[in-house]
């Protein structure tokens, strides 16, 4: 942007927002320097491009009548009040939180958005501290563009894998929430095709969510209660929990053991018996264990496991 | 890239608020030069609501050293929070409310009420239900942080594959996601460690009080192991950012980390799960027992 259109728009941001009543086109352009000594034609023009600029950048340029009994001619102003930030006082603590919270996002577009946040509550708190301890949003990028959907109350559409079946769906969704329950991230939402409140895990959705432009026909509930929509369809996707059969060294591989529902004791090792919904970690966790596992039902995961040692091997044994 | 006005619209407000602030500040904290932070205080001066008579921005830049505001034509306020970024902000807050202790989570709770209330449209979109909803370990490791108690603690630990008992002087409570961590000083060990609360067993208070200057938190570590791997971006991305020393790009979309870790054999558990996405660089031996593990399976 040339410097000569910066500043005139800048003049034209002061005069509309320290202007209480409306302001009318005439007076912009004799108040506002730059409109000066142009055609009638050029600084409708130039008058027309600058308020879409101020627009584009969220300022509340609002047009109004100019008084109320003469409603044919306008004029502009900007709000204050919505455009700029109410007065907040924060103590040192609230500060300090503030800059954790920002700061607690792992994904970038998420803390850059929380950390700009934070400069314009408490823009006297120049640091952040230095070291973060309470970290969110592992390795899902996806976290970003739900939060922008649900903020801006506009539907996403992704591709997803349901846990019952293989089959990739694509889904239309109005966003309500998303909730992190169980070491899962899910997105809790209005299913457009299937009209019904669903709850859908991060880690299933094939692509990133595409944020589309169409706004939510379907509200949140004032009274959703997240959690219980996440209990409701995990229910229905543990009647589908399959069970792995391990035989381990006695004692040994404790990370399994964790997730057995139970242990049998036989002569020379024992016996796991592991319900799953996620095939992928239980295929690393078996992974990681792999010295200590001698036998593992069904077959098919102990085809997975064996591709996954077997890519480990590969690497380092080349070259 | 910020337009000048997008730019000089966060700025203007800011130093305001920072009056007495730098060139240098001014552009580390938005991303300029500041010879460019000097050139938009220039263009600043020429503006404001009125052109004749008082009706211009004043502010004192002779001193880049520090920049002074006198007059920011009623333009002293920070713009609003757009709805993503409060959003953003108060799923952090929440976050930070589940996994805090109580007194702090007040605190938390009220921030987010002052923010919600002064932003309309914000709405917590963010739930987080921690796996350790414990709350009597919970105050009882916080109370251990605050007080130097030492606890008792049986411990189903993945690196030695056994529940082992040790004493801990607890140093701090972290998370990751919905995970609870506490940072400890191990007695058995001697060193730091970091525990899982969800993998504690069982836990007491031993009535024994310690001192953080008796803990030499400088020791050479020798139980601390490095090593190389070279990694895919998805690898690194979803290691531990507390493991890694340095991080170098390679060719290849590939990564070079360097990590610091108290176990081979568990560095070893995390190589032989990532199927090809990572390869042991250095030291020989961790490439060997990674080759040794998984030849007993591979055959």
């Amino acid at each position: 942007m040339a410097k000569a259109r910066t500043e005139r728009l800048l003049n034209l941001l002061f005069v509309l927002l320290n202007s209480k009543h409306p302001i009318t086109r005439e007076q912009l352009r004799i108040r506002v320097p730059g409109y000066e000594g142009s055609s009638d034609e050029a600084f409708e023009r130039m008058f027309e491009r600058d308020k879409e600029a101020l627009r584009e950048l969220n300022i509340p340029v609002l047009t109004q009548p100019v008084d109320l009994f003469h409603d044919d001619v306008v004029g502009y102003r900007i709000d204050r009040d919505t455009w700029l930030m109410p007065e907040i006082k924060f103590s040192k603590d609230e500060r300090v939180l503030l800059s954790l919270a920002a700061s607690a996002w792992n994904g970038a577009l998420l803390s850059e958005a929380a950390i700009r946040g934070v400069a314009r509550l408490a823009p006297d708190e120049l640091e952040l501290l230095p070291t973060v301890t309470h970290r969110l949003g592992y390795g899902r990028e996806g976290l970003a563009q739900l939060l922008s959907a649900i903020s801006n109350k506009v539907s996403v559409t992704f591709e997803y894998q349901a846990a019952s079946s293989s089959e990739i769906t694509q889904r239309a969704i109005d966003p309500w929430k998303v909730i992190l329950h169980g070491g899962q991230w899910y997105l809790i939402g209005f299913d457009l095709n299937r009209g019904e409140t669903r709850s859908f895990r991060l880690d299933r959705m094939v692509n990133l969510p595409v944020v589309t432009e169409q706004s939510i026909i379907e509200p949140a509930p004032s009274d959703l209660d997240a959690q219980a929509v996440v209990s409701k369809w995990q229910s229905r996707d543990a009647e589908d929990a399959e069970l792995v059969t391990l035989e381990v060294l006695p004692g040994s591989a404790i990370e399994l053991r964790l997730l057995a529902s139970d242990i049998e004791i036989l002569e020379e090792s024992d016996r796991l018996r592991i319900p799953f919904l996620d095939e992928a970690k239980l295929v690393e966790a078996i992974a990681r264990n792999c010295h200590l596992v001698s036998k593992v039902e069904p077959e098919r995961i102990s085809i997975k496991v064996a591709q996954v040692l077997a890519d480990t091997l590969r690497v380092h044994l080349d070259g | 890239m910020a337009s000048e006005l997008e730019i000089l619209i966060e700025l203007l407000p800011w130093l305001v608020a920072n009056n007495g602030a730098s060139a240098k500040d001014v552009g580390d904290k938005f991303g300029i030069t500041e010879a460019k932070v000097l050139d938009l205080m220039q263009l600043l001066v020429l503006t404001g609501p009125n052109q004749g008579g008082g009706g211009l921005v004043d502010i004192d830049f002779e001193d880049s050293e520090s920049l002074f505001v006198f007059d920011s034509q009623d333009f002293d306020k920070p713009v609003r929070l757009t709805a993503f970024e409060a959003n953003a902000l108060l799923g952090g807050l929440h976050y930070l409310h589940q996994v805090v202790d109580s007194d702090l989570a007040i605190t938390v709770s009220e921030l987010i009420s002052k923010i919600s209330k002064a932003i309309p449209g914000a709405n917590t979109p963010v739930e987080v239900v921690p796996i350790t909803s414990d709350k009597d370990l919970l105050s009882l490791l916080q109370s251990a942080v605050t007080d130097r108690k030492v606890l008792k603690l049986k411990y189903a630990s993945l690196t030695s594959d056994q529940v082992t008992s040790r004493e801990i002087q607890p140093l701090a409570i972290t998370a990751r996601e919905d995970l609870i961590y506490v940072r400890a000083w191990c007695l058995e060990t001697d060193d730091v460690r970091v525990f899982r609360t969800d993998r504690i067993i069982d836990i007491s208070d031993t009535g024994t009080v310690f001192s953080v200057d008796n803990l030499n938190f400088d020791s050479s570590n020798p139980i601390n192991i490095v090593a190389k791997l070279l990694a895919t971006e998805k690898f690194t991305r979803e290691l531990d950012p507390n493991l890694v020393v340095t991080k170098t790009a390679q060719a290849h979309d590939q990564i070079l980390i360097e990590v610091s870790v108290h176990s081979f054999d568990w560095l070893a558990g995390l190589v032989l799960a990532a199927g090809g996405e990572c390869r042991v660089e250095e030291p020989e031996s961790l490439r060997k027992l990674v080759v040794t593990k998984a030849s007993t399976w591979v055959k």
